[in-house]
């Protein structure tokens, strides 16, 4: 069951409708919300068999060894370790056969193991959760709670991945699941849905052909290529995460916001609090914090820093060009931190002109790596880098769709810009954006509300891109 | 009563939803309606003197003549007609940049070009639909421009085509059917139904797809040629020479293919010799555009077919396309009335 498809819009209609059934039967609040998780807990394990049923059980053999250990204090690493070796076994045994192989030149055949749907994700809240018990931050919870935690099935493909605390503080409360939540929901889903099947999609041809092709471009067009891409997978992750946000709200769950306008930081460190927001917090709280932070030297600060993000760049993926997009981002940061001890550049306001050359530049540095990291190998890196840089004569092919992008994402941005004015900047870091990303949601129980829903469904329907493309992230 | 009063509530914002999205497809897509061609010369033809944009493969506009051709004007006894598919009719780019229009530019009124292009008109149609082309005006034009993306010809496809037998493509340009193609939105919307807008949401039911790879390093020699249909198609194509006492001026353009290396390769195009050769037999003139669009290719850093829109060198043929087949064209018919 996929985030496109009827089928999933089918289940979440029937989903909600038990919800609001029970709801109106069951006049006991703590008796309605044990029947809700219940009900949920079911539809999530449904979604997964739906699959595959070989993916429930790895689910459910991680969901019961982290329930189990995170009861006992003493063996809580053991939790760690079991989630830790599933989402190592099933997605890097074959990265690491190759690598040995290719290194001591040995003949050998392939492991054919599927990755389970969604185990990049939950192994890791599975890990967010036996961690928080062993900190204190939460107690230790029944086994059906810890099951609908990690089995969600609106963030269990693609994310968020939500801390524990924040789900089972929902999941405890009497959730809204009405009319109200039904049109919030559906809004922020068909907003995700735009995001995907018009921009993304349409991004994703252009991006496709240059980057299989880039010796036909000229340097210029491939550049445009990196900066389509830049778009692509914004706005093909953001969506995901917006129609998973928009499903848990139909469902009266609350998903943290995974981006929050990354294209608009001031530099790469707050460019990682505004891209994959889920991903960097657990990566800053259960890696670097785990490394020992900046709590033991200059040195090791940035040697957490590169492993943190080496670890990130791994989690994406079992190959090298992930590795290594990893490595470019710890020296990012390393080298942002550097530049910030040393100019005490956040002590100082920011005049706009400052302000917009380091966006670019942080833009352009997330465009770098994206090469590295959207390539098919090292070497089509290290083609398309030096296409984009070498001024070579080809093929020069200025693409609507992202003119029609960049037009679009300027306009959200000024949007932004003017909701967020007032926000009183809490700090030091003055030089931090104040912009704020927000859903543009509509009463839709007033006519213009309804019209402008409509002509946006409309527009998205007759504008979206009919071939299609999987979600960049479903991979991870 | 609630219900009623939220279900009108939805109809009302639907319609004035559907009213407003229209309008903003007007920029983005605007087709006329098909109306069958009283002149039987093609399958059908555009409602006469409509506007149509279109941005969706392609940037252009423009508006039909009063025959329902692609055309800034009438022309009633043009002295040269091209025929052809839609690459011809050149609704991918603006009225001024197609091919017809270019000639009429270069000749300065030297000539009449008359653009008889139509959409979903192949080669074999085109050729079925020859006479009747001819027919249609007073004075015979006296050159004939065909155009084709194929040169593989097939007897029973060639034979259907002697006989006025291809496929007829249905107008429906009458009741509420052509009323409802009238609506932007919903011409827009059951094309992108017809595109696979509904696939995007049954990604359950998509079969996989199986790329056949085209084997390598294979020669002329070795493809089967069907020398009876190329025989069949020439006589054909010679006798309404004779028979019209008009020349006819075949221009073959294939489709591109941008290699991982850079270079540049052809489809469609293996069984070009044996085209060219049974053309020359029957003194049909062909032109076939592989080594020009090679040369724009290398030269120029441009190629023939593709959009802004889309990707490039795929799909229709794009300005630089008509522009090289309008000079490639310009030069044959000079060369041609010099001797």
């Amino acid at each position: 069951m996929q985030m496109i498809s009827f089928v999933l819009i089918g289940f979440v209609i029937l989903i909600f409708c038990l919800l609001c059934v029970s709801k109106k039967l069951i006049s006991d609040i703590e008796k309605n919300i044990a029947v809700s998780n219940w009900i949920l807990l079911i539809a999530s394990y449904v979604f997964v068999i739906y699959a595959d049923y070989r993916f429930a059980i790895v689910l459910g053999l991680i969901t019961i060894s982290s329930w189990f250990f995170a009861k006992y204090e003493k063996y809580s690493y053991v939790g760690v370790i079991i989630a830790l070796a599933s989402l190592g076994y099933f997605k890097y045994t074959n990265f690491f056969i190759d690598t040995f192989a290719h290194i001591f030149n040995l003949e050998y055949e392939r492991l054919s193991i599927i990755l389970p749907i969604g185990i990049s994700y939950y192994s890791f809240s599975a890990i967010s959760y036996v961690v928080d018990v062993k900190r204190g931050r939460i107690n230790s919870r029944d086994l059906k709670s810890v099951a609908l935690y990690l089995a969600f099935f609106p963030k269990i493909t693609s994310g968020p991945i939500q801390k524990s605390k924040e789900f089972f503080e929902q999941m405890d409360t009497d959730r809204k699941v009405d009319l109200n939540s039904l049109f919030t929901g559906v809004q922020i889903f068909m907003f995700g849905l735009a995001k995907k099947i018009v921009l993304a999609d349409r991004l994703a041809i252009f991006v496709e052909q240059v980057f299989t092709t880039p010796m036909a471009f000229g340097s210029l067009t491939v550049f445009l290529a990196g900066v389509a891409y830049f778009f692509q997978i914004y706005f093909d992750f953001s969506g995901y995460s917006d129609m998973a946000v928009g499903v848990a709200k139909v469902l009266g769950f609350d998903l943290p916001k995974n981006f929050n306008l990354p294209y608009m930081a001031h530099n790469i460190t707050e460019f990682w609090k505004r891209w994959h927001m889920s991903l960097s917090a657990w990566l800053q709280d259960y890696v670097y914090i785990f490394f020992g932070g900046n709590r033991k030297g200059e040195v090791r600060t940035y040697v957490n820093l590169f492993l943190t993000m080496l670890f990130g760049g791994l989690w994406h993926g079992a190959a090298w060009n992930y590795i290594i997009w990893g490595v470019l981002n710890g020296f990012g940061l390393s080298v942002h931190k550097l530049w910030m001890k040393y100019t005490k550049s956040n002590e100082k306001e920011q005049n706009l002109l400052v302000s917009i050359i380091s966006i670019v530049l942080s833009d352009l540095f997330f465009i770098f790596t994206l090469m590295v990291f959207r390539a098919e190998s090292l070497s089509k890196a290290w083609v398309i880098l030096t296409r984009m840089v070498s001024f070579e004569a080809g093929l020069e092919h200025v693409y609507f769709w992202l003119i029609v992008t960049v037009v679009i994402f300027a306009i959200a941005c000024v949007a932004a810009y003017i909701k967020s004015k007032d926000n009183v900047i809490v700090g030091k870091f003055k030089n931090v954006s104040r912009m704020e990303g927000f859903y543009p949601i509509m009463d839709l129980t007033k006519l213009p509300g309804l019209i402008l829903f409509l002509v946006f469904c409309g527009l998205t329907l007759c504008l979206a891109y009919t071939g299609g493309s999987p979600f960049i992230y479903g991979k991870y | 009563m609630k219900t009623v009063k939220g279900f009108s509530k939805f109809l009302l914002a639907g319609i004035v939803a559907s009213v407003i999205i229209s309008i903003i497809l007007c920029v983005y897509s605007l087709t006329p309606i098909h109306i069958e061609n009283p002149d039987k010369n093609t399958d059908y033809i555009w409602e006469p003197n409509s506007r149509w944009i279109t941005m969706t493969e392609g940037i252009g506009g423009g508006k039909y003549d009063a025959n329902g051709f692609n055309n800034v004007e009438v022309m009633e006894n043009p002295d040269i007609i091209i025929v052809g598919s839609s690459h011809v009719e050149g609704r991918n780019v603006t009225q001024k940049e197609n091919m017809s229009y270019l000639l009429n530019e270069m000749f300065e009124g030297k000539h009449e070009i008359y653009n008889m292009g139509i959409s979903g008109h192949h080669f074999y149609k085109t050729c079925q639909y020859l006479p009747a082309s001819l027919d249609r005006f007073e004075v015979t034009p006296k050159l004939v421009l065909v155009e084709s993306a194929i040169v593989e010809l097939s007897k029973d496809q060639v034979e259907a085509a002697i006989n006025g037998t291809v496929e007829f493509s249905l107008s429906h340009s009458e009741g509420l059917i052509a009323l409802l193609q009238k609506i932007p939105f919903l011409r827009v919307f059951y094309s992108q139904i017809e595109d696979g807008l509904f696939d995007l949401f049954m990604p359950e039911l998509q079969p996989e797809v199986i790329v056949t790879p085209i084997s390598e390093g294979t020669t002329e020699s070795q493809i089967n040629v069907d020398e009876e249909a190329y025989e069949l198609m020439f006589n054909y194509l010679a006798s309404i020479e004779e028979e019209y006492d008009t020349e006819i001026v075949i221009f073959f353009h294939p489709e591109e293919v941008l290699e991982e290396d850079g270079t540049i390769s052809f489809k469609n195009n293996q069984h070009v010799s044996a085209f060219a050769s049974e053309a020359f037999k029957n003194g049909i003139d062909f032109i076939d555009m592989t080594s020009y669009f090679e040369t724009m290719y290398y030269e120029e850093h441009k190629v023939p077919h593709g959009f802004i829109t889309g990707k490039a060198a795929f799909g229709h043929m794009n300005a630089d396309g008509h522009s090289a087949i309008a000079d490639v064209l310009y030069d044959v018919i000079t060369k041609m009335e010099e001797q």
